[in-house]
């Protein structure tokens, strides 16, 4: 399939809807194709146009003849410019490449957000009800907690200021 | 064991100073540690229910 059947056969409102494209992106696609479809209406308009001028029909009808000369002669030797657009299209792909490479780079980094979010969310559907935690479960969730009882113990510090007042003192004698 | 025979003393005292150190340690390296650490995340818990 050539690239011309394809770029016909793209249904562009299917393809902002698959892929749940918003804002700009889908706003560009739509321009663009509206500016595709432009470009070919022009290019079906200018087919159709006839290409070669009856000089013969313009000399019978108009009585300066030299005018009519002098534009067929510069018709005859009109020759078409080829322009080089090799750097356009160098452009064009250094654009692409440059384009792919970013598409990449947000698509691993959307993939990485999936796989957090979804730790997140197997945290969240595993977690344990707060009556039932135990002491390892904090130590385990906040490392801060454990850090602080090595510090107590090297300082020989045994009991935690304002324990007692929150939860009773603990003390038998 | 007549406990107040001096001939026992020196046994009684070896065992006691025996168990008490070994219930030193034991309380130092297991049960004040378990302990403070019991205290420490319900203080914790208590300021993130806050």
């Amino acid at each position: 399939m050539s690239a011309k059947q394809v770029a016909a056969k793209l249904d562009y409102g299917q393809i902002i809807h698959t892929l749940g494209l918003t804002g700009t992106t889908a706003n560009s696609l739509l321009a663009f194709n509206r500016r595709n479809e432009a470009a070919k209406t022009k290019v079906a308009q200018l087919e159709q146009q006839p290409t070669s001028i009856d000089f013969s029909h313009y000399r019978s009808v108009l009585k300066n003849q030299k005018v009519v000369e002098e534009i067929e002669k510069a018709i005859k030797s009109f020759k078409p410019i080829n322009y080089d657009v090799s750097k356009q299209l160098k452009t064009i792909e250094a654009f692409e490449t440059v384009a792919v490479k970013n598409a990449e780079a947000t698509q691993s980094k959307v993939s990485e957000e999936l796989v957090a979010l979804g730790k997140t969310l197997d945290n969240i559907q595993s977690a344990r009800a707060f009556e039932e935690l135990v002491v390892e479960d904090i130590l385990k969730a906040a490392p801060e907690v454990d850090e602080k009882v090595k510090e107590f113990i090297s300082k020989s510090r045994w009991d935690v200021p304002g324990y007692s007042e929150k939860f009773g003192s603990t003390v038998l004698m | 064991m007549p406990q107040l025979v001096p001939f026992f003393f020196l046994n009684q005292m070896f065992w006691g100073y025996l168990i008490i150190l070994i219930m030193i340690i034991l309380s130092s390296k297991f049960v004040l540690p378990r302990v403070l650490s019991i205290y420490l995340s319900r203080m914790f818990m208590l300021k993130l229910k806050k």
